[in-house]
């Protein structure tokens, strides 16, 4: 340990950043958690990599497991220049249409944002990284105020500087059609003293906001000042991005773009690239099979085998949180069996999870332990609970204590990839406990419908709810799926906080809630790692819905391509990519 | 009437002549049955819908795993071989054994689902094929009308309406099949209801609704019997369509031809036909060996 260094740079950080490098100092988090943390709050790669030399390098076990990130492929020798790609994409929602601030798929978010870049962009490492707009960032002592430094020389593909009344108008369209921001900001939340910063003040303290205006945040692409909610990109040409929109075919979701000569970070190495809609993901990897494409956007384990078999294709697979989730309905009907925790904890020990892993995605999956909290999470707390077993005695004699031994069950579920399936092998194992358990599919907009939750708008009570019953309606159980998120706010607050309007599990616990408001308030990892592994056992114990594995993001493309960074949201970084004849 | 010598002869001869066309009429249908049961395609149709038949009443003697459990040791999407006959699906139950349980649901709901519609279709037809007029102006029209939508979409309509359980898609399939067995037997009996033993009946005073039972449906019944047989076909066709489209009552994992085919026929593109192709295969045998049976019988009667 170098203590003169060490001092050094403590005395020259804010209290935030002092806590985290004292964090990392004691040992209480990894170095990987240290350098992902710090990225949040905004402390530089020199900075972080003095901390850890003056901590005398690593001893952490954990950093052996870091190796070259798979969510993106590397370039090989000099780079070629010129030529153009063909991606296949997930075909875009017709009513959003390319509008940045209310696109909803992941189809859309990769056209989107070729033209457009984020605030606080893409790290090589999968997480969030001072790639973007924003050169760096630094909250305030208690994590009330962001101040933000802009990029500078980057201009509009117009010619216009790109100033922080963008930021500005851009956070300001996000608060009033509630992109992720609901209840973090207001309106005219964002002070600029100056063309290169953004000072953002927040409603209350939160530790993650760099997050929520970054490319995890999708709709939070940063548009011109005067950009109104709802223009399109077809309809008025505008960003900073790498890429200049070209022309859009809305019938076969065709968009085509031409390289930004003016690029800040340098012209890209392509000259064009199209990407190209489809409707169905089978037609989607017979094309990519066929090389008609050069890249797909995304492709399943069970549909895509083809592509894993395939030795001239590149598989990335980037840092993924995507998980389906098995709500029981934890009020509803009163004196269910679902009402009782011990069912619901039956339920957990029936199911094989490594089963569900390796026939459902062929092993591209790991298994969970019953809470929304990834491991990879700075705050996830590796010692809050066991991982959950198979253990069909256990639940038989749960049931039992409950009263419910032998019970029959029907899971209600939407025809999306994986859930049916999920359905069958948890029919399956439940059987191995003496339960008898159906699974009944219906039609998506059926099932979120009738069977999740009602589809009413934040805060406002379904007829069948009340106070504390968001989704009265929803099925007894069920199956529902979550796409990837950096932070388990959304599957905190909207899935399982009291009156959440996602919450089909009808969960309302003060204790949760508690929890929840004080990892949200937390701004330091020791802080939401204290809140976030109560949440782990609270949430293991009580079993408002199980979550039984997280599954990758597979992308890829053809060995000619490389340079290529994806993440799980559908994004594709194209500035770096090149492509061998 | 008293029995003089004068008459006697014509009672006799009366009494004759009713043995004669009795002798007659068995002739006929003894002749019709071995014609029935020569033909190879008779004899095809009754093979295939026998296996299905007994597919559907003892799916033990027949079956090799648990349809709903995935084999063990044996991974998901293995082609077919010795371990599995028809390989496993992606879930890595056996295809083979669920092509065999799957038989029992649509041997239950698509005679079913015939049954009522021949039973209604049969009574419109004869009533409205007997009275005529009014009745007959009404009926037929309400029946044209259902037929001009097409039947699946009305179909898939009234499914979605009421919910996808089992009895709903019985109900719907016999009610849509209704209209065509209640035309094609309308115009049978139309055709039957000139013939003279109608207005001897009628002369007689007899009640219409004995007419119409005992003496123009019996002339009528091979024509009922082949539009049942070849609607038969159609229910089977129709059932697998609606679960294809994710409209099957009870649960979603229990072995179904069309769900089945539904759930994997996107992997046809990765090479894994078989979980698809069995069951489709099942589904087009089941419809051809009815509509075999079919013909042969219209054929039978028509000699």
């Amino acid at each position: 340990m170098n203590w003169k260094r060490y001092d050094s740079i403590r005395r020259n950080a804010s209290p935030l950043e002092v806590d985290l490098i004292e964090n990392y100092a004691a040992g209480t988090i990894s170095r990987r958690d240290f350098i992902k943390r710090g990225a949040i709050l905004g402390l530089g790669m020199t900075t972080m990599a003095s901390v850890i030399a003056a901590c005398g390098g690593d001893s952490d076990p954990t950093t052996t497991t870091a190796g070259p990130d798979a969510g993106s492929s590397t370039t090989a020798g000099a780079p070629t220049q010129g030529g153009s790609m063909r991606i296949g994409i997930q075909q875009g929602d017709a009513n959003s249409g390319l509008d940045p601030l209310n696109m909803l798929d992941l189809g859309t978010y990769s056209v989107l944002s070729q033209s457009f870049e984020y605030l606080v962009g893409l790290a090589p490492d999968g997480n969030i990284g001072a790639t973007g707009l924003a050169t760096s960032w630094e909250p305030n002592a208690d994590g009330t105020v962001w101040t933000f430094n802009l990029r500078e020389g980057v201009n509009w593909h117009d010619g216009s500087p790109f100033t922080s009344a963008d930021v500005a108008a851009t956070v300001d369209r996000m608060v009033i059609a509630g992109a992720g921001l609901a209840g973090v900001v207001s309106e005219g939340a964002v002070e600029t003293p100056d063309d290169l910063t953004a000072v953002v003040n927040l409603d209350k303290a939160n530790g993650n906001l760099p997050v929520l205006i970054s490319i995890y945040n999708p709709q939070s692409l940063i548009t011109p000042a005067d950009y109104a909610d709802g223009t399109t990109l077809d309809a008025r040409q505008a960003g900073t991005g790498p890429w200049v929109f070209e022309s859009h075919d809305p019938t076969t979701f065709t968009t085509v773009f031409k390289a930004n000569e003016d690029y800040w970070g340098g012209r890209p190495n392509l000259d064009d690239v199209t990407l190209i809609g489809f409707g169905s993901e089978g037609a989607r990897v017979s094309a990519m099979q066929a090389r008609e494409l050069d890249m797909i956007q995304q492709f399943g384990v069970i549909d895509g085998t083809s592509l894993l078999n395939d030795s001239s294709f590149t598989v990335l697979r980037p840092p993924s949180a995507n998980h389906r989730q098995l709500w029981f309905n934890t009020q509803l009907p009163a004196g269910g069996p679902f009402t009782d925790a011990r069912v619901r904890r039956a339920f957990g020990f029936m199911l094989d999870r490594q089963q569900m892993v390796d026939v459902l995605f062929d092993g591209f999956a790991s298994v969970g332990n019953d809470h929304p909290v990834h491991p990879t999470l700075p705050f996830f707390d590796p010692d809050a609970t066991p991982q959950r077993p198979k253990d069909p005695e256990m639940a038989k004699q749960l049931l039992a204590d409950a009263g419910y031994e032998g019970m029959s069950a029907t899971i209600q579920t939407g025809d999306i990839l994986v859930s049916p399936d999920m359905g069958a092998i948890v029919e399956q194992n439940a059987l191995e406990a003496g339960v008898a358990v159906s699974v009944n599919v219906t039609a998506n907009s059926d099932f979120y419908g009738e069977y999740w939750c009602t589809g009413a708008p934040w805060g406002a009570s379904p007829e069948t709810g009340g106070p504390g019953v968001p989704c009265g309606a929803s099925a007894e159980i069920g199956i529902v799926d979550y796409g990837h998120r950096p932070t388990p706010d959304v599957y905190f607050g909207r899935a399982l906080e009291t009156d959440g309007d996602w919450n089909s599990s009808n969960y309302a616990s003060s204790e949760f809630d508690g929890l929840f408001a004080q990892y949200q308030a937390a701004i330091d990892v020791a802080g939401q790692k204290a809140a976030v592994g109560q949440i782990q056992q609270l949430l293991h114990e009580d079993a408002p819905a199980l979550y039984p594995f997280f599954f990758d993001y597979l992308s890829g493309h053809d060995e000619s391509v490389s340079g290529v960074q994806v993440t799980a949201l559908g994004h594709m970084k194209l500035e770096k990519a090149t492509k061998s004849a | 009437m008293t029995t003089t010598p004068e008459n006697i002869e014509t009672v006799a001869a009366e009494s004759d002549d009713r043995a004669v066309a009795v002798a007659t009429r068995k002739q006929v249908r003894k002749e019709q049955r071995r014609l029935l049961f020569r033909s190879p395609s008779f004899i095809i149709g009754t093979i295939i819908i026998g296996f299905w038949v007994l597919s559907g009443l003892w799916p033990e003697l027949l079956d090799r795993f648990d349809p709903k459990a995935s084999v063990p040791g044996v991974s998901p999407r293995t082609p077919p071989g010795d371990g599995t006959w028809w390989g496993t699906d992606r879930l890595g139950r056996d295809v083979y054994s669920r092509v065999v349980h799957g038989a029992r649901p649509i041997l239950i709901a698509a005679p079913a689902a015939t049954v009522i519609a021949a039973f209604f279709g049969t009574l419109l037809g004869l009533f409205t094929g007997y009275f005529r007029g009014w009745v007959d102006e009404i009926i037929s029209r309400i029946l044209e009308a259902i037929l001009s939508i097409p039947a699946i979409l009305l179909a898939i309509v009234i499914v979605f309406t009421f919910g996808a359980t089992t009895p709903v898609i019985i109900g719907t399939i016999g009610f849509l099949f209704i209209p065509a067995i209640a035309r094609t037997v309308r115009a049978a009996t139309l055709a039957e209801a000139q013939l003279d033993y109608v207005t001897a009946a009628q002369m007689r005073g007899e009640r219409s609704l004995f007419i119409i039972g005992r003496e123009i449906f019996p002339n009528i019944v091979g024509v009922v019997i082949v539009e049942v047989t070849v609607r038969l076909g159609y229910a089977i066709f129709t059932l697998a369509t609606l679960a294809f489209l994710g409209l099957s009552g009870g649960n979603a994992t229990d072995p179904n031809w069309g769900l089945d085919v539904a759930q994997n026929y996107q992997q046809v593109v990765a090479e894994v036909w078989w979980p698809t192709v069995f069951p489709a295969l099942a589904i087009g045998t089941l419809v051809i060996g009815v509509n075999l049976m079919a013909d042969s019988i219209d054929e039978a009667l028509k000699s």
